[in-house]
């Protein structure tokens, strides 16, 4: 079933300053037991070593969302790096990085990267179709 | 691409003459002259337009010969995909979740 260019994809950045050191913050998201705690998986099996596994399972707007992944980089505390597949990346691995710098380690900046979200129906399509869409969207908010 | 980029290209929109534009540029390549014509506005104001919607990215200057011809650029809005709106959702409200749990755990060494 053909889907949209694989070249067309998306990245998203989100970013937050958390009043905790980094080595928390690093705990939070690769021990099981904390991770639990506050990314709220519905099932979560999780083996955070490089190339290892995880599947997540959230409840997210409604409904549930299965996640699959591989971790690609593990270095505490600064850098944890893991691939994302979901129905909502359409099978797609896309990668997320979470970087965290501090510069008194009490406070830490959490910069987390999502690239490769992939086109979606919406997205998907050529130039003149997108142009007329445009045309469409600027009618609409008038 | 970021959600700046987002931003931008809605800002650029928030404009009646700039709407009015896109919709002409949406049916072809067309020189600032021609722009100005239908609303009977000076090149200038039209060319202030013009240079909001080319730093919005929606905008292009395309030469053709000793011309320059304006064309439409939809790639900024293509951003409004349906999965880019959900993660950055999701992520904003897991990190939420982080920052919340952190602060009524701060204790966390083993």
């Amino acid at each position: 079933m053909p889907t949209g260019s694989p070249e067309a994809t998306f990245d998203l950045t989100v970013s937050r300053s958390i009043n905790a050191s980094p080595q928390a913050v690093f705990r939070a998201w690769t021990d099981p037991q904390q991770f639990r705690r506050w990314f709220e998986p519905t099932q979560l099996i999780m083996h955070p070593e490089k190339n290892d596994l995880y599947f997540i399972e959230v409840q997210w707007e409604g409904r549930s969302w299965a996640h699959y992944g591989r971790y690609l980089q593990i270095e505490a505390p600064r850098l944890l790096k893991f691939t994302w597949m979901s129905e909502a990346t359409e099978g797609r691995d896309t990668v997320v990085t979470v970087e965290l710098s501090s510069r008194d380690g009490k406070r830490t900046d959490v910069r987390l990267t999502h690239v490769g979200i992939p086109d979606n129906q919406l997205g998907r399509g050529h130039e003149e179709g997108w142009k007329q869409g445009l045309a469409n969207l600027a009618k609409t908010v008038e | 691409m970021t959600n700046d980029s987002l931003d931008l290209a809605f800002g650029a929109l928030a404009d009646g003459t700039r709407r009015a534009i896109v919709r002409r540029l949406s049916t072809g390549t067309a020189r600032v002259t021609d722009l100005a014509k239908p609303f009977s506005m000076s090149f200038n104001a039209v060319s202030k337009h013009v240079k909001v919607l080319e730093s919005a990215g929606l905008v292009r200057r395309v030469k053709s010969g000793r011309e320059h011809r304006l064309s439409l650029n939809p790639r900024p809005l293509r951003e409004v995909n349906r999965w880019v709106a959900h993660y950055q959702r999701f992520w904003s409200d897991r990190l939420n979740n982080l920052e919340q749990f952190l602060k009524f755990n701060p204790n966390q060494e083993e």
